[in-house]
């Protein structure tokens, strides 16, 4: 019985929490003033937000000659900020939906807080191509509407405008998910909050929730139906986007594995976003109980498995290329990683593929400090893997007359870097108002370990005796 | 404790039913090797590809439990455990279908516009080298998770579980790896000129989909036999209903993908094998695939009293395994057949043959030990769960 | 619904359940219970229902979305105005299934979140009737109707206490559900 101890699953919250600490605890850092490491990353993060917006504005007053694309590299910059973020908006959905599904109950720690970054992640999306456009101010024409001109419909066998369908579909589910989820706890600070006119406004959104039990049971209904949709919803979405390269006949965008292999590059990078954000919360708001070793533990595993599957699904391509007998697809990925823009692809490659194996190794999982630097450089590698696969697969088209290459100008710069600054803000105005961790959930795991605890536990040693009995039975 | 009854007796006249069943299949798949050679070998080479795909699907099933730690469907692992018993077999009847190569796979003589890389690896000797190292790979991972496992009956040693789940995470990457090559080149080559990259993932999804499907109504036969009757629940039902419910979701949706991506880039070297299944009474079978591995069961599924009722389960499950070998007949038959599909005595004849072997080989990895996994200290989760 | 209710408040799930399955036993009508979570059981011990309407308007609403996007998507592209787009066929059926898909979650989700919305009557707006100030935070209130004229309140007080009940209140309320 060397190690006994590894199967009696550990608690999911340390510390010993009662239910009313729970509240106090998640409640404290709303009903306090900011400090200042808040106030520095927010006024960081509020420039940054300028200065992006600034460049928008001038790129659309200018026109889109401010940006660094040719006629063989028309996507560039902006599509691949555009696949990334809405990439990172996918771990928020994995953990509340799909996790939810898998009863995998650590979820109820880092959901609320990856919900809120899905959305943010979204909004950030969503802007890109906007500006891509050309002309913003025409971006209704995108959805059916009866018009003058006939009426002509749109397109409906255009991927871009399944694009457009699919994120605001994703934005629509996410923002209602996290709604739903948020109402109890809205319930829970309104009944603390003195009166005034943050209490005004937390009883309109908490919508007169007073914890009827007949409320909860439908609400657990409604809960596991979005849950249920939202799954195929955000497997959707990136499938769609990946169909924004896979419909087309370009050498290193047609293939077949596009969707799954984008679905499974968007929870890696969003889990590795989650994994950056959440080490520094519970650091910044004393939430180290709440957010334990074990609950980064899982997430690198969930990194390990995603980032397995990407590297497998590099292999695919590059091996299938090959296979095919296709000269061009075999010169795209000859180019991807020889060419004059190898060095994209060996980031790509170390950041996604090699750095993340240290995460193997379970002394480095228990350590945060590398955790976040590894989730930083999965970071990084993930928006590399976009601009791989949009830029290299563009700048040496069929026709070599035609081949050149890609920079990005400061414009194109300065929005990538406002996009942080929105999520930024984003991130940090949620902090300092809304509960950051879904309290509801939290003492539902917490009140359930309280009560059964000692009763599974007997009732648990019991049976594994009645079988034992019947297994030596058996093989005697 | 005699109350709890783990034996499992299966009676004689089953098995025999069981051997007559082989062996009358068995005739009439031989007969075809005679009459006409470069068909039956087809029915041959899915009957093996099949009966191997539901071992593996056992020993993926298990191996992901172990990697995940999961603790539900610890009850019934000796199920997925038994379905093991159904790799060697399955592992030599692709063997001995693969050897018989050049009547199978075009490439092998025809050499035509195969060339640099791909004639190096569509080459024969090391094709079969190939084949002999995944085979031989999947089985020695199996065994060894299996003796573990097994061990722990009699050792209830937490230490087992933490080795079975090492191994069982190395098996899982490289199966992974090998999967994936194996069914580029036992099915795609099949026409050497077609290509998907998300081939390997396809027949993942089918794999898994139907191998749940197998796991649900030999649990189900388990409970009603008596060996799981006073471990397995509803409960386990449920789950298991859901994760059929999800995997043929998912073989739908990489089903789709790879049609969807074909059909609107519309590249020639790539329609080939779509036109072809398009066509004349190809047609109908290309869309009753859907309808019996997703279209039927999501819909059966999607209501929790179908999950929670053994009786509607088995039936739904039964429906994807219909599914699954007109799946593997329409990526394996069309490449071999003509301008309308032919089901010939022997393509009955190799299906049931390769069920009732399936099903003898179960009884026998069933009753190599005991039913449950006693010492396994993540059974008692598995017995107190609800969902 | 009018009458005298016996309101029991309690701190620990297990007790709650406890006492819920005793009391229904008995024979008491529960009004209802108030808790600061979805307390897993609670639903068989109060003896509700499994919801219904909620599920049954999201499924029908969800293929009402699925099937109106198919027919415009249809109707729109292949006989309204009819356009060429790359050579594809005008019941392009595989391009139209994303949006579909799309439009049946959207419809689907949002019907099943404003039924809950509308059977549970959640509302901008509405004031929240709080039976125990700790139901939001870490108190289980147990509402029972005092009806019955078999209900004999010390009796059912002492019931209560032996289960842990930290506070039994007995009100004359009106309790609309």
């Amino acid at each position: 019985m060397a190690d006994a101890g590894a199967f009696v699953r550990p608690p999911l919250i340390t510390g010993d929490k009662s239910i009313a600490q729970v509240t106090q605890d998640v409640s404290a850092p709303m009903e306090r003033r900011p400090g200042l490491l808040w106030w520095v990353a927010f006024l960081i993060s509020v420039a940054l937000l300028a200065l992006g917006a600034l460049a928008i504005g001038y790129q659309i007053a200018t026109g889109v000659g401010t940006w660094g694309l040719n006629t063989s590299v028309g996507w560039a910059f902006d599509i691949t900020n555009f696949v990334f973020w809405i990439g990172i908006g996918h771990a928020g959905t994995l953990i509340s939906a799909i996790l939810f599904l898998f009863r995998q109950r650590w979820r109820t720690s880092v959901n609320r807080a990856a919900e809120a970054m899905t959305l943010f992640a979204v909004m950030c999306a969503g802007i890109f191509p906007l500006i891509h456009l050309g002309r913003p101010w025409m971006a209704y024409w995108i959805f059916p509407y009866p018009n003058t001109r006939g009426s002509l419909w749109m397109n409906f066998r255009s991927p871009l405008a399944w694009d457009a369908f699919a994120v605001s579909t994703y934005f629509i589910i996410s923002a209602t998910f996290w709604y739903i989820g948020l109402i109890p706890d809205l319930a829970t600070i309104r009944d603390r909050a003195k009166p005034g006119f943050r209490r005004t406004l937390l009883s309109i959104f908490s919508l007169g929730w007073d914890g009827s039990f007949r409320t909860w049971q439908r609400y657990e209904t409604t809960y596991m139906l979005l849950a249920g949709l939202a799954t195929p919803l955000v497997v959707s979405v990136h499938t769609i986007v990946s169909w924004d390269f896979a419909t087309s006949v370009i050498p290193g965008w047609h293939t077949t594995i596009f969707p799954p292999y984008f679905v499974a590059g968007a929870i890696f990078s969003g889990m590795a976003m989650v994994l950056t954000l959440m080490i520094i919360a519970r650091k910044v708001m004393n939430l180290e109980d709440y957010i334990t070793h074990r609950h980064v533990d899982v997430m690198c595993k969930l990194i390990i498995l995603n980032s397995s599957i990407v590297g497998l699904a590099y292999m695919t391509e590059f091996f299938t290329a090959f296979y095919s007998g296709n000269t061009y697809e075999q010169f795209t990925f000859i180019n991807r990683a020889f060419g004059p823009m190898a060095w994209t692809y060996w980031v790509m490659l170390s950041c996604n593929v090699f750095i993340p194996l240290l995460l193997w190794i379970k002394r480095v999982r228990m350590s945060l400090p590398m955790v976040f630097v590894i989730s930083l450089f999965i970071n990084v590698g993930m928006w590399f893997e976009r601009f791989v696969i949009i830029v290299t697969s563009l700048h040496r088209d069929y026709l070599p007359a035609n081949w050149t290459s890609y920079t990005p100008t400061s414009v194109e710069v300065a929005t990538l870097l406002g996009s942080f600054g929105l999520f930024f803000t984003l991130f940090l105005l949620f902090c300092r108002l809304l509960p950051i961790i879904a309290m509801a959930e939290v003492k539902g795991v917490i009140g359930h370990e309280r009560a059964h605890h000692h009763k599974k536990a007997a009732m648990g040693h019991n049976a594994v005796r009645t079988v034992q009995e019947s297994g030596a039975e058996v093989l005697q | 404790m005699n109350a709890i009854s783990t034996e499992f007796h299966p009676s004689p006249r089953l098995i025999r039913w069981l051997w007559g069943l082989v062996i009358g299949g068995g005739a009439t798949l031989a007969l075809g090797l005679v009459i006409s050679p470069q068909m039956a070998l087809s029915s041959l080479l899915s009957a093996g590809y099949t009966l191997l795909c539901a071992g593996l699907a056992g020993i993926f099933f298990v191996a992901a439990q172990y990697a995940s730690g999961a603790s539900w469907a610890v009850a019934f692992r000796r199920v997925p455990e038994a379905m093991c018993a159904a790799l060697p077999v399955g592992a030599l009847i692709v063997g001995v279908t693969l050897l018989a190569g050049s009547e199978l796979y075009p490439w092998v003589h025809d050499r035509h516009h195969i060339t640099g890389f791909k004639a190096m690896w569509l080459n024969f000797p090391f094709f079969l080298m190939r084949a002999v190292f995944y085979l031989l790979l999947w089985w020695v991972f199996a065994r060894k998770i299996l003796a573990t496992s097994r061990a722990q009956d009699a050792n209830p040693d937490p230490a087992l579980s933490q080795r079975n789940t090492r191994l069982s995470v190395l098996f899982l990457v490289l199966f992974a790896i090998t999967f994936w090559l194996a069914s580029f080149d036992w099915i795609m080559s099949l026409e050497p000129h077609w290509y998907s990259t998300i081939f390997g993932i396809y027949n993942f999804a089918g794999m898994f989909s139907s191998g749940i499907a197998i796991i649900i109504l030999l649990v189900l036969w388990m409970r009603r036999a008596g060996p799981l009757r006073d471990f397995v629940t509803d409960e386990h039902f449920h789950d298991l209903g859901k994760l059929l419910f999800g995997f043929t979701s998912f073989w739908m949706y990489i089903w789709f993908s790879q049609y969807m991506l074909i059909w609107y880039a519309n590249i020639t070297e790539e329609t080939l094998r779509y036109t072809h299944l398009q066509h004349r009474y190809w047609l109908p079978l290309f869309i009753l695939n859907v309808i019996l591995n997703w279209v039927f069961p999501f819909l059966a599924l999607l209501n929790k009293r179908t999950k929670r009722t053994g009786h509607l389960l088995a039936r739904v499950a039964a429906v994807v395994l219909v599914g699954r070998w007109l799946d593997v007949y329409l990526m394996v038959q069309p490449a071999a057949g003509g301008e309308n599909p032919t089901i010939a005595v022997w393509d009955i004849g190799a299906v049931v043959a390769a069920s009732a072997l399936f099903v003898l080989l179960f009884i026998r990895g069933m009753r190599q030990a005991s039913p449950v996994p006693a010492g396994d200290p993540r059974l008692a989760e598995s017995l107190h769960y609800h969902n | 619904m009018t009458g005298r209710v016996m309101v029991g408040i309690f701190t620990n799930e297990g007790d709650l359940l406890d006492v819920t399955n005793t009391v229904r036993a008995r024979g008491i009508k529960i009004v209802d219970v108030y808790a600061p979570y979805a307390v897993h059981g609670l639903d068989k011990a109060m003896g509700l229902p499994a919801p219904w309407r909620i599920p049954w308007t999201c499924f029908a609403l969800g293929l009402f979305g699925a099937v109106a996007k198919t027919w415009f998507e249809y109707w729109t592209t292949a006989t309204d105005w009819p356009v060429n787009v790359g050579g594809k066929p005008w019941d392009s059926l595989p391009a139209f299934v994303p949006i579909t898909f799309e439009i049946m979650v959207l419809f689907a989700g949002l019907s099943a979140v404003f039924a809950f919305f509308w059977v549970s009557r959640l509302y901008p707006g509405k004031k929240a009737v709080i039976t125990n100030v700790g139901t939001t935070d870490d108190r289980f209130a147990l509402v029972l109707e005092e009806s019955d004229a078999a209900f004999d309140p010390d009796e059912v007080r002492a019931l209560l206490e032996s289960y842990g009940a930290v506070e039994v209140t007995e009100r004359a309320e009106v309790v609309i559900r």
